[in-house]
């Protein structure tokens, strides 16, 4: 499952994120912030694809550096939710 | 087939209609802002604010309205602002009072009901509600203004907590507030991902603010710079969590585009109907002056846009209380009505001619108050920037 989400999110990043930024390659642990690659609209952009495709909620005061700083840290994120939302179902 | 049975059941979940009860909502706040909340053309030059008359609103429930009944409020839902504050723009003629509330209602008191602390909410939002206490938002700063994640004021970390040092400017209701909304990083180098946003308290040391700024428009709704010098807060003071403050200034530019504006739709009512009543008794050339199209065609666009912005309005105002994102609608909204706002306040000055021109007919205010509807919470450019990121582009 992680492979898959990791996946998801480094293509959705670098196809919908980068357009401004060519010659970057993205990692897992890219900066997202210090590259500029997630700004101040670009991060709604991102929640608003992530709650879509994973059926997930990510409120906004989960809107912090912690949860968004890299694709790894996104990755977390959107796990945790998917554990706690199977953990509630099961 | 469609059958009349089908299409009626069809429209069944999709009315244009307000309720009884929201209409007698509605009619009960005309008649307390036209009798209570008239302020004359001097008002307007003198920059006329009270005290007094930002607390009838409160008694009225305006300030509480969207507030949890837990905290004093009224608990309403989001159509019921609009239609209590489209109430309020066509009963009070003082756009600037009307200014001032929204901007603590939404720019101040939804970030503190959204991310607050259960302490924050107890010790604020009654006191917000009930008209006690006033609340400004700052944010823009003399070298920050569309670009508004590059502020340069900043949170230092101490043991106790932070010291704010840095200004910030063309702040709504900092003459008369009691607390400061106030963003600021706690590292620039980490963009977005430095900004905090904390409360502060107006008599706090190191906190200061500047002469009212004098406007073209919304003479009314008092503003100034807030400076921070060295100014020593509690980390109790933070709203939300470290790196949370660009969380909570898009919530709150959010609500601020998506309502803002509600009371610029009774505005631009009773600026049409005074139009009309105009265009049928004002005669000129031997005939009543609407017979000429240069003035009718100018009172069907006023009208056509009325009816668009009202729409837009009410659909966003339907989706929010649907728990909806209205992220890509409230750009589109605060677009649409503050430049219809001010082509129709244009258009009533045209159609009024020289009375217009006056300001006793206080219709020259309402086109210097429209004007600043295409730049507070984001010019329009902004606005058709923000769309264009939402739709992909």
């Amino acid at each position: 499952m992680n492979s898959d989400i990791r996946k998801t999110i480094h293509d959705y990043v670098s196809s919908e994120l980068m357009h401004d930024l060519p010659g970057l390659v993205l990692t897992d642990e890219t900066d997202l912030l210090s590259a500029h690659i997630i700004d101040s609209l670009g991060i709604f952009t991102l929640v608003t694809f992530l709650e879509e495709r994973f059926g997930i909620v990510i409120d906004a005061d989960e809107v912090l550096v912690e949860h968004f700083g890299t694709v790894t840290d996104v990755v977390n994120l959107v796990e945790s939710k998917l554990m706690g939302a199977a953990a509630q179902t099961a | 087939m469609i059958t009349a049975t089908s299409a009626r059941k069809g429209a069944a979940g999709f009315s244009f209609e307000i309720t009884e009860e929201q209409r007698a909502f509605r009619d009960l706040v005309v008649r307390f802002a036209a009798h209570e909340l008239q302020a004359r053309a001097e008002h307007d030059a003198a920059g006329f604010f009270t005290r007094r008359t930002w607390e009838k609103c409160a008694e009225l429930g305006i300030q509480g309205l969207l507030v949890p009944e837990e905290y004093g409020g009224a608990g309403a839902d989001v159509m019921s602002y609009v239609i209590a504050m489209e109430a309020m723009g066509y009963g009070c003629h003082d756009n600037g009072l009307l200014f001032s509330l929204n901007a603590q209602i939404l720019s101040c008191q939804h970030p503190i009901l959204t991310f607050g602390s259960p302490e924050q909410k107890r010790r604020y939002l009654p006191g917000l509600a009930a008209g006690r206490l006033i609340a400004a938002h700052g944010m823009s700063e003399p070298g920050s203004g569309s670009d508004a994640f590059s502020l340069a004021t900043t949170a230092t970390p101490t043991k106790a907590g932070y010291v704010l040092n840095g200004s910030k400017t063309f702040v709504t209701n900092a003459p008369i507030a009691d607390l400061v909304l106030v963003f600021a990083t706690v590292d620039r180098s980490k963009g977005w991902g430095g900004l905090c946003a904390f409360l502060v308290d107006r008599d706090t040391h190191g906190l200061s603010v500047g002469q009212p700024l004098h406007k073209m428009g919304l003479q009314s709704s008092p503003m100034a710079e807030v400076f921070f010098d060295d100014c020593e807060i509690p980390a109790s003071a933070m709203l939300g969590k470290v790196s949370g403050g660009m969380a909570i200034f898009n919530a709150g530019m959010e609500r601020e585009r998506s309502l803002i504006l509600a009371c610029a739709l009774g505005t631009m009512q009773r600026s049409l109907e005074r139009c009309l009543r105009h265009a049928r008794e004002r005669r000129q050339f031997g005939q009543p002056i609407g017979r000429f199209q240069s003035i009718s065609n100018r009172i069907v666009e006023m009208k056509l846009r009325l009816e668009t912005a009202r729409l837009l309005l009410y659909r966003l105002a339907w989706l929010s209380d649907r728990g909806c994102s209205v992220s890509l609608d409230s750009a589109l909204v605060k677009l649409y009505l503050s430049e219809a706002f001010l082509a129709s306040s244009e258009d009533a000055l045209r159609i009024l001619g020289g009375y217009g021109y006056m300001a006793e007919y206080e219709v020259e205010r309402d086109v210097r108050d429209a004007f600043a509807g295409v730049l507070y919470s984001g010019t329009s450019d902004i606005q058709r920037n923000l769309a264009a990121r939402h739709l992909g582009i």
